[in-house]
């Protein structure tokens, strides 16, 4: 049996984390939860993940910055899925040069299907 | 000016008919005078003199006389006549150039033949560089956009439309005097007409500067969508625990706790735009009592306890000053200076709510706190929605119906956000 995917959760919001966390454990991911950018950074240095979910607004790096250090440091190696409260959420995706986007307040089954074809789609 | 007021001055041609019948009377007086000068002094000589070339000397000195007397008269009356225009030019151009908004005069060409003080500070330009601009000119210098950000082609300028449109026509748009200033400007463009019916001689343009309103405007939309993203991450926190619970996936108490966090943290944002609309519509009202500082502070310390913050919040009560304030606009105010110190605090380092009384008169309330450095800091700019400035406003609002001030100052790695309000002096109590 293979290792389950390994899913990096990026919110400063400790109950976003557990909430969205709780929903992909259950779907049997493994996931990893960090409070800002600059720590997603870190530990994405320290084990890539397979796929990694990105909060926006968050204190010491925020979304863009990361999103744009990612894609400067591994290109499209790591899919990147937003998770925003801003309005046209698609057109903020296409400018993150992000693989998917889930626009506040989401559905768990939209989580996990937005995660679940995007890990297909890198198979 | 001169061609701008020489052609206003035709524009009173409607007034003609009584200017007319005022140089007529005058006309026949003059010549009913010199008939009479004439006749009178004809016959008195005739009646003196029986010498001919007498008489013929005497009436000849007396009409030299009359020439005399009348040019005389003339210049009398042309010289008052000029002084009374120049003193009305003067008059006019003094009032034009006084008005605060700008004013801009189209002659029957289109272009501009006059612009007041006003219009050159607005538009950043001097009066010569403006005067002489067509439509089209005018708008590619300040490229006019409607204010939804389409660009008012010339056409569309109310001063040209008016030329052919009955008016006063107005707008509203927005002029860019520099690449980094805009101006926003009411604007009401009348033609001026010779008389009924004619084509305009003129057209006035009036353009009132709304830029003040229409930022207060723009900072009311930005606090109403900020306070409407900034409830959408507690409302997706919700919805996925209720989600969650329902599948039967996960221990409900937990989930239970975020959904009672978030709930919290969405009356803390409704607290907050209440606050800050009823101060805009004048409406806040305070239920004020005597109440202890240290107390308000002590019991939102218990209740931010319950919550799971990055920080560990610590209180310093180290006087217990006693003020006139509302204790729910006061907790609303502790709330949001412990919020805005966590979010802006150093992981993991300690936020300490404190109480003191700096001299007798003051009471202070504020926190403490490890701020992140800037350059590690990095901002959200428009991509997405925080309600801190919703929070910093209501916190302002609070402080001042207090009579108090919000502050915030930093010293080495330390960083205090603080509010000073009037404490109650011992022979105040009862009052």
């Amino acid at each position: 049996m293979s290792a389950p995917d390994d899913i990096l959760i990026v919110d400063d919001d400790p109950d976003m984390s557990d909430v969205v966390k709780s929903a992909l454990e259950a779907e049997g991911y493994a996931c990893r939860t960090v409070a800002n950018g600059r720590e997603a950074l870190d530990e994405v240095a320290r084990e890539k993940p397979a796929l990694v979910l990105l909060d926006m607004l968050m204190p010491v790096m925020n979304g863009r910055e990361c999103a744009h250090e990612l894609r400067r440091d591994y290109g499209a190696s790591i899919p990147i899925i937003v998770m925003t409260a801003a309005e046209h959420a698609e057109a903020r995706r296409a400018e993150l040069d992000a693989d998917g986007v889930l626009a506040k307040p989401f559905d768990l089954d939209q989580l996990v299907r937005a995660v679940k074809s995007q890990l297909e789609r890198e198979r | 000016m001169s061609v701008a007021i020489g052609d206003w001055a035709a524009c009173f041609s409607r007034r003609g008919g009584s200017l007319r019948r005022v140089a007529l009377v005058t006309a026949t007086w003059f010549a009913a005078v010199g008939a009479l000068w004439i006749v009178a002094l004809d016959l008195l000589l005739r009646a003196r003199s029986r010498d001919p070339v007498m008489v013929a000397r005497l009436e000849s000195t007396i009409h030299w006389a009359f020439i005399l007397i009348t040019s005389a008269a003339v210049y009398t009356i042309a010289y008052r006549i000029a002084v009374q225009l120049k003193r009305m030019h003067d008059v006019t151009v003094a009032v034009v150039e006084s008005i605060g908004d700008a004013v801009l005069v189209l002659g029957r060409d289109r272009t501009i033949v006059y612009a007041n003080p006003a219009a050159a500070r607005m538009l950043d330009a001097k009066t010569e560089t403006i005067v002489g601009l067509t439509a089209a000119e005018f708008s590619r210098r300040f490229l006019v956009q409607y204010p939804n950000g389409m660009v008012v082609t010339p056409d569309e300028f109310v001063a040209q439309r008016v030329f052919t449109e009955q008016g006063p026509l107005r707008y509203k748009v927005v002029l860019h005097p520099t690449e980094r200033r805009e101006v926003v400007v009411r604007s009401t463009a009348s033609a001026v007409r010779p008389r009924p019916g004619a084509p305009p001689a003129l057209v006035v343009s009036v353009m009132h500067d709304v830029t003040p309103n229409e930022n207060l405007s723009r900072m009311r939309d930005r606090f109403l969508s900020s306070a409407a993203h900034a409830l959408k991450t507690p409302v997706a926190i919700i919805k996925a625990n209720v989600q969650l619970i329902a599948r039967g996936e996960e221990v409900a108490g937990p989930s239970f706790q975020a959904i009672e966090r978030q709930c919290a943290r969405i009356d803390r944002l409704v607290q907050n735009l209440m606050v800050v609309s009823r101060a805009r519509s004048h409406s806040l009202r305070l239920h004020a009592h005597r109440l202890a500082l240290a107390q308000v502070v002590h019991e939102i310390a218990l209740e931010v306890v319950t919550m799971r913050l990055p920080s560990e919040v610590r209180t310093e009560i180290s006087a217990s000053p006693v003020v006139y304030g509302d204790t729910e606009r006061l907790a609303t105010l502790v709330r949001n200076l412990c919020g805005e110190a966590i979010g802006a605090a150093v992981r993991g380092s300690p936020v300490t709510l404190y109480v003191s009384q700096p001299d007798r008169m003051t009471a202070e309330l504020g926190v403490r706190y490890q701020p992140i450095p800037i350059p590690e800091r990095t901002f959200s700019g428009d991509e997405d929605y925080d309600d801190t400035p919703l929070a910093h406003c209501a916190t302002t609002t609070i402080a001042e119906a207090h009579g108090g001030t919000f502050g915030e100052e930093s010293a080495g790695t330390t960083a205090t956000l603080w509010v000073r309000l009037p404490a109650i002096e011992e022979h105040d109590v009862g009052a």
